[in-house]
Parts: structure tokens; sequence; C-alpha cells
């Protein structure tokens, strides 16, 4: 226990360390977890890996955080930040122990600035109350993870969350104006803010997406947008997944650029319709959800050339949603796509990949080749818009080799994301999961200026160590670590 | 200090050092003469100027400066060279307008990725025989490059309906300070990989980096556009419509509201007086919804005088080329404020400049993004007289307080150089908050000899 917190006695019994009792003192007993009972339940987040913290804590304050992180400082403990823990990198994950920081009690909205369009919430709240919140006014708030009933603000900050909604109107980074958020050296900092505009370097811009090894946030101005007037969600059912990916690029080149359009393969329509009938039909090889915002005088427009387009790759029936619950029954099936996908195989493994858009097709017969070649059924339901794949490797750890073919699977996947000029993550993070990956799209020289970066705030390292940066001397390995499969 | 100083004699190296490694890595490069104000940095001549053709010759040259000691300034086509303080040192130009093509653009994707010295110009007429377009509308676009504009962060009236260069931009490759290429982001729309330093370098104005290599997003260009103008009494009268278009479903392209002396460039017709303003929005898409939208912004127009609509033609294009040049920073002589409210403030902001520039005895070209909240006052007096500039100080320091006051930002883009100068000299940037500290820090670490663009940026960074 390299950053022991919690220590034995002389007779074996659990003793409460020097840095427990300090941050007992500072925020109070009920404050903080230390009993290795209770913080078992924070080894996991949504993702491969599992390590123990020595100490949660539970902050209710800026001030807080910035006792803890002072407090893990003047002992060398490494530090890490948790929302919902619905993370599918491992960025939650305290991997070297240390204390975890809970921003479970930091969930309030603090402000909702109508005029302005702004909201500033604290990093703990549930991304779906925000929009909630504001539905009654007519606004939301745009970035929507299929995690969204459960995964936070800060969490969506820390990994630059996207959603099936963001390929017109982009991802975390663009809804966030502002924040507040505390230095690895315990002061408190204010970037951003309502308006548009300061002067000196992007330090918002540069947070989102940092995975946690910059800070910690405390405080989020966040963007809401007014509710379109009106929204179409066409289901297209295509007889082959090559046929479906080309309408993807034909849709997009007739100057429609849909709220969502995304796809699944016929794997993943039969999980779904197993767990609740939404119509989707069970012989289809791939149906597409798109889905148009706008005027009312503009959806008809958009929604007669999409229908155009895809009958043009061979749509074998093209469905309007009727209703308002026929709409949300499709969304709900395809939010659930993970879900449905977990009731018919004992585990899973997420892949999150991307490619450029006209070369779905062709990556999606090369992922098949990979099932064909690893033994491994792979089910595909992603953001088909912007690239951002989502195949789901379905194994059982129970069978020997499986575990292992499904590591390789992964990793040839990543790879042909990387070889076709994309990207190893859209929306989920590098976390502990890929980051000796990373020189598959990354130089010695890109990681060194990002070091750099880190270095600039975070110079003594304890903040979210392991994370993003490929471990020196290991290259191009992926999840193969001490071999536990647990919790896919 | 009105006249023009030569190149910071930097203390670390002869001349002939430096000439010593521009050749050796065999570079082009040329001697600055006395008379030569070509390349004259805010009032510092630099000693010599080169234009790679190459990123291995950029990276060459920063390397090659970085070793001996010596300040780099990285240029584009020079439009916006009058942002920031003037600089500490400013040893060698790199120009990078040579590097001018396009790296990969694949229609398909809605991506392109273009050599930073290409102009926005050329970049648009390439995209605009595919049927669209790079988001992105500040002044000046023809002749600015590509680099420069990122690196400056400019904006124009579209950045209602695209964002700004942090929404667009998707992948940057740099030379960083020791001469070593790194790169940021990809060519892919989605992505999450490693931290996301396109964010650091838009806006940065190359000082953690010399910009050699841009990626971005694309959009369709619009199919119709639709334009609604109107007059009003006052700002204030403006802002009702404003806010109900804000909470709107309607979408706007842009809104644009000019006072007096900005709205004097409109076409004949569309101009008022004393404290009126005219309000523009544009609206861009599919023929119906913008006959709807056109029909619903003047109905919301109720108070407003001489309301019409706008279809095509010259009166389109010259109520454009209104709306982007109220803020073109590249005109000698000029002071520019840039405020940054928050956007319901918009219209306040543009009345309280528009005013207190009156009675700091100026005639005021006043002209907001005002669904963004962003407004410029635009100043040029036919001299510059020392008590104008003492004015100019005066009025950046009201003007600041308001928009801190708002809890937004001022920032002077451009000026007389005298402003800058002396005791009394002017902060162009105003102070960067809290995070002030985090950014010297990055500056420190990622150009730890202070090679590139010394002294210009924020706090003197």
């Amino acid at each position: 226990m390299a950053h022991g917190t919690v220590e034995r006695g002389i007779a074996g019994e659990v003793v409460k360390s020097a840095l427990v009792e300090e941050l007992e003192r500072a925020l109070g007993a009920d404050a903080v977890l230390w009993r290795p009972y209770d913080l078992m339940l924070y080894e996991y987040d949504g993702s491969i890996d599992k390590s123990r913290a020595q100490a949660v804590v539970f902050p209710r304050s800026a001030r807080d955080v910035s006792a803890i992180i002072k407090a893990c400082n003047a002992r060398g403990v490494p530090y890490t930040a948790r929302g919902a823990g619905t993370g599918l990198s491992g960025g939650a994950i305290p991997s070297q122990g240390g204390v975890l920081i809970s921003f479970a009690r930091m969930n309030r909205i603090l402000d909702i600035d109508l005029a302005n369009l702004r909201a500033t919430v604290e990093p703990g709240l549930v991304n779906l109350r925000l929009s909630q919140a504001v539905a009654h006014e007519k606004l939301l708030y745009v970035p929507d993870p299929s995690s969204q009933k459960a995964c936070t603000i800060g969490g969506n900050v820390g990994e630059n969350s996207g959603g099936p909604h963001t390929l017109r109107y982009g991802v975390t980074t663009n809804h966030t104006l502002g924040l507040e958020f505390v230095l690895p050296d315990g002061e408190i900092v204010e970037t951003g803010g309502s308006a548009l505009e300061y002067p000196g370097y992007d330090l918002t811009g540069l947070y989102v997406g940092s995975e946690g090894t910059l800070g910690m946030a405390t405080k989020v101005i966040c963007r809401l947008v007014p509710m379109a007037e009106s929204v179409k969600t066409l289901l297209v059912v295509f007889p082959t997944i090559a046929a479906a990916s080309t309408a993807v690029g034909g849709i997009i080149s007739r100057r429609i650029i849909p709220a969502a359009l995304e796809m699944m393969d016929n794997l993943c329509i039969q999980a779904v319709e197993s767990k609740a009938k939404v119509g989707f039909p069970l012989d289809a090889e791939a149906v597409l959800i798109v889905e148009v915002e706008g005027l009312a005088e503009e959806i008809e427009s958009m929604a007669e050339e999409i229908d155009a387009v895809c009958r043009g790759y061979d749509a074998l029936d093209i469905r309007i949603a009727k209703d308002e619950a026929e709409r949300a029954r499709v969304w709900a099936a395809r939010k659930g796509a993970f879900g449905a996908i977990g009731a018919i195989t004992p585990d899973y493994y997420t892949v999150d990949g991307v490619v450029p858009r006209s070369k779905l097709p062709e990556v999606l017969a090369e992922i098949g080749e990979i099932s064909k070649r690893s033994g491994q059924r792979i089910a595909n339901v992603f953001h088909a818009g912007d690239g951002n794949l989502h195949p789901l490797i379905l194994f059982d750890e129970d069978v020997p080799g499986e575990t292992e073919r499904t590591i390789e699977a992964g990793a040839d996947i990543m790879r042909l994301c990387a070889e076709s000029g994309g990207s190893l993550s859209g929306e989920h993070g590098i976390g502990m999961e890929k980051k000796d990956l990373m020189p598959l799209i990354f130089s010695e020289d890109d990681v060194e200026i990002m070091q750099r970066v880190k270095r600039a705030l975070d110079p003594a390292g304890y903040c979210n160590p392991d994370k993003l940066f490929p471990t020196p001397g290991r290259c191009l390995e992926m999840f193969a670590r001490k071999g536990s499969a647990v919790g896919w | 200090m009105s006249e023009t100083e030569s190149g910071s004699a930097g203390p670390s190296t002869t001349t002939g050092e430096i000439e010593a490694a521009l050749s050796a890595a065999d570079l082009e490069w040329r001697a600055v003469g006395a008379d030569d104000d070509a390349f004259t940095v805010a009032g510092v001549r630099p000693a010599y100027v080169c234009a790679p053709a190459s990123v291995d010759e950029v990276a060459a040259t920063v390397k090659a400066a970085s070793a001996a000691g010596r300040a780099v300034i990285p240029r584009g086509a020079g439009t916006r060279m009058s942002l920031g303080f003037p600089p500490r040192a400013a040893d060698l130009v790199l120009q990078t307008t040579g590097l001018n093509e396009i790296v990969e653009y694949e229609p398909a994707d809605l991506t392109v990725t273009v050599q930073a010295g290409m102009t926005l110009g050329a970049i648009q007429e390439r995209l605009r025989a595919e049927g669209q377009m790079l988001a992105l509308d500040p002044p000046a676009a023809e002749t600015a490059t590509i680099g420069g504009l990122i690196a400056a962060n400019a904006s124009g009236p579209l950045r209602l309906m695209y964002g700004t260069a942090r929404d667009i931009v998707i992948g940057t490759r740099v030379v960083n300070a020791d001469g070593i290429v790194s790169k940021a982001g990809g060519r892919v729309v989605k992505n999450v990989a490693g931290y996301d330093l396109n964010k650091l370098y838009v806006g940065s104005l190359g000082t953690v980096g010399v910009i050699v290599e841009l990626s971005f997003k694309l959009h369709p260009l619009p199919a119709n556009e639709g334009m609604v103008v109107a007059a009003f009494k006052t700002a204030a009268d403006a802002a009702k419509p404003i806010a109900a278009l804000m909470r709107s479903p309607l979408g706007p392209a842009a809104i644009e509201v000019l006072d007096a002396g900005a709205a004097a460039s409109l076409p004949d017709g569309l101009a008022v007086d004393g404290d009126g303003v005219v309000l523009v929005v544009s609206a861009q898409g599919f023929e119906k919804a913008i006959q709807r939208q056109l029909r619903d912004i003047q109905a919301l127009c109720d108070q407003a005088t001489g309301v019409q609509s706008i279809r095509e033609g010259e009166t389109l294009t010259s109520v454009w080329a209104a709306l982007r040049s109220y803020s073109d920073p590249s005109a000698a002589d000029l002071a520019l404020l840039k405020l940054a409210v928050p956007p319901a403030r918009g219209t306040v902001a543009l009345a309280t400049a528009h005013t207190a520039a009156q009675e700091a005895g100026f005639m005021p070209q006043t002209g907001a993004h005002a669904g963004s909240g962003v407004v410029y006052l635009r100043l040029q007096p036919d001299t510059w007289t020392t008590g104008a500039l003492a004015n100019l100080a005066a009025l950046v320091t009201r003007l600041r307080g308001f928009a801190r006051g708002e809890g937004g930002s001022l920032v002077l883009e451009a000026c007389p150089l005298a402003a800058l100068q002396g005791e009394a000299g002017i902060d162009p940037w105003g102070d960067a908050g809290s995070g002030f500290p985090v950014m010297r820090s990055l500056k420190e670490n990622l150009d730890p000899k202070g090679t590139l663009n010394p002294g210009r940026f924020v706090g003197r960074l």
C-alpha cells in the first residue's frame, strides 16, 4: 500500500491514519469514509480496472476541496476526483490509492440566468437534472450522454463527454463557458464566465477533457439553448451495414446536419427488441435513427431529403415517429442498447473509437472480419454521423481464452481506427484503459508537449496520476493488466 | 519613444550566431535594412525576416533562433499585428505565408486540413466549389492567413450560429518554442484523446507555439439567406426584440447592432443618426424556414422604423461588408476596443461605449455581435493629439471598469503605438484574473527561454 492512509493496529485492527484524522477534523467525520468495507464500493467505475482508495471524502465546497488537496500534498498522497463513476476508461479509479474525492454532495444548481442562457452548477449535479430544471422554460443543456440519468456534469467536463445530439450542437467543451477549479497546489481559480471572451489562454477549454489530471472543477458555467420548435425522428431500415453507412455520408452531403444520426446493427437490434418491443425489424441488417430539428417549415424539407437519400441507398423501410411517445421509445431503446446487450451476454467490452465518416463502410466491414477472426460476436451501436464507433465485444470471462481474444479484438479495432486517420476515443477518454495505446496516434513529441502542460499545472504529480499518458517503456497494450475482467 | 527602435540587442549572442545558425540549417533569410519598416512590430524593427517553405523549415528556424537566445515573432499576412504589448524583443520575424497548401480535404467528411499560411479567402474558395465553408467570417478574411486568424482568435457576425475558432478547430500542428513539432487533436470531428491543446493555441498569439497546420470541422453552405434591417431610436429599444429572438427557436445566423457611426457604412437609406441604432438579423437555411424567420423577426421589431427584409443582390452584400468592417483592426491610426459582456447586456454595453466615447471627445463607430455580447468601439480621430491619447487611456479605464462590473472584459485590439508606451501606457489586455498564475506557468513550461513573441501577451508573458 504505497500511499496508505489506513493502518493496522498492534492487534491487526484497522485504525485511522493521521491523514484521515486530519480530513475528519477539516470536513467533519461524516465526510470521510475509511473503513475497508466502505471503500470497496468506490473501487470501480464503468470500466475494467479497479483499485481501492484509502479514504473517500465528500467535500461540500471549493474550500473543502482545497483543504483536501493541501492535506494530500503535505503527505505526498495522490488524489482522484469521482462523479457518478459511470466513466468507461478508468478516469475516476484511484489507481495508486490515496484519496478519492467524491462530488456527491456538491450537486446543486447555483444559478439559472435565463436572460443570458447560462446555468452555474456544482460538479456533482446529475446531467439530466439540469435539462429537467429548465425544461419548463423551453430550454435544455445539450450534451446528453447515454448515461445522462446518472452521470454528473463534473464528470462530463472531465471527460469532454458527448452523446447522440452532439452531432449538430457540439460536445461538452462547446457548452462549458467557465469554471471554478482547485489547482493541484490547492489554490482556487476562476476561468471564463458568462461573457464569451476573456484575455489570456483559454484555460476552460484546456481543462475540459483533461480527465481530472489538471485540478478539480468545483463550479461549472453551462450554456443553455432554446429547445427546437419541431423534431422529427426517422427510423430507416437497411438491407446491409454497407448501405446504411454509405447513406450516412449521403445525408451529410445534402447540406443537412441532423441533430442526431445513430446506427445499430442486427445483433444490437435483436438485443434491444428482446428487452422492449420498439418495432425494430428483427431481420434488418442495420437501422439508422435520424433526428432532424428546427422550425416546422424546415424539418419537412429535411425529412423529405433524407427520405430520398435513404431510398437511393436501398433503404427497405422508412418510418417516422408519429408522436412524442413513439419518439421517446426509440431513444429509450437507443440509450438502453448497452444494457440490452448486457442481457444477452455474460460480459461485454465497449470500445470507443472514431473514424472519418467516409471510412465507415470499410471500417465496419473490417470490424466484421475482426469478429470472425477472434470468434467473438461484436455488436455495433454508435454515433454514425460523427464517425464515433462503439463496437461492443461480447464474451464470457468464464470460458477460457475469451477474455484474451476480446482484448486482442479491441486492440485490433483501435489500430484500425488509428490507421484510418481516426482517434482512440470520441467521448469516453483515455484514462487507464488506453494510455498505452496513445503512441498509435501521438508521437513522443506530441506526448512531451502534453506532459509539459501537465507539469505546468501539477508539478508534484499527485493529481489523478497514472492516467492518459503512456507508461514509459510500455507500448501498445490495452487492458492486459492483472487479468482483471470483472465488472465489464 | 515614437521613433522606430531597432530589434533588441539580445544579451546572449552576437548577431553573427543567429546568422550562422540559420545558414547552417540551410534556411533562406534576409537582414532588415535600417529604413525598412514593413516588418516592424509595434515600433520594434526586427533584424531578420525569414519565410520558410515547409514545416521542417519553420522548425529549423525556431530551433536556430531558440539556440541563439533570439526572439521570434510569428507573422501571417500582418493584419492583426496591432494586438498586444510591444514585444520585449523582436530579432526574427517568421512569416508563415510560404506554408500555403491544402494538406487534406475530403468533402464527405466535412473536414479540411490546411497549412497555416493560406489565406482564409483562398480556403473558402476551394470549399465553396464543394458547397461547403469554414464557419469563420472575421474582417480581412481575403488577405489574412488562417494561422494568424486562429492565433488572434478572430471572429465575425456568424459566430452566433457557428461559434468561434475554439468550436471548429479540431486539430493543430505547431512548432514549439524549442523547435520540436507536435500536434494536438486530429482530423476527426469528435476526439477526446489527449489534452485538447487546440484550445490552448487558439488565441494564444503565437506565444506557446507557431501554428503551422490546422484541421477544421466544416459546414455546408447555407442554401438561402435573408436579412431583416430595422432602425431603433435607442439601443435600449433594440434590446427587446433581441431578447425575444435569443429565447426563440428561430435560430438566426447573426444578430448585429450598429450605432450611427458604424451604420454610416451601410447602403443608402439604412443609416440612422444621433443615438439611434440599426439592428440587422440574418437568417440562413432552407427557403421555407427563411420566409418564416423573416416574418417573425419583423413582427418582433414592432417598435422600429424602416423595417425591411433584404433577400439578395448588392444590398445584401454591402450590408455584410458593413457588418465585417467595424471590427477590422488592420487600418492605420485606429483605436479598436473590444468589450465582451454577458449576451443580454450587449446593447447596454454598446450604448455605454458609444456615450462614453462621445464624452471623451471622439466620434464613435460602435458595432456589436449582439447575440454574443461582443461590442467593438472604433475610434479614428483626424490626429492622435496628446490630449486624444490621454482621453483614450481614460476611456479604456472607464469602459474596462464597466465591462468587469458586468462580469466581462475589455481588450484594446489596436491603437496608436504611443498609447502603449511610457509610464501611462495602456495595458491592452487588462487583468487576466485568478487564472493568471496558471497562464504564466504554461508559458514558462512551454517556452522557458521566452523565444516566442516575448512580452506581447497578457501580463507581458
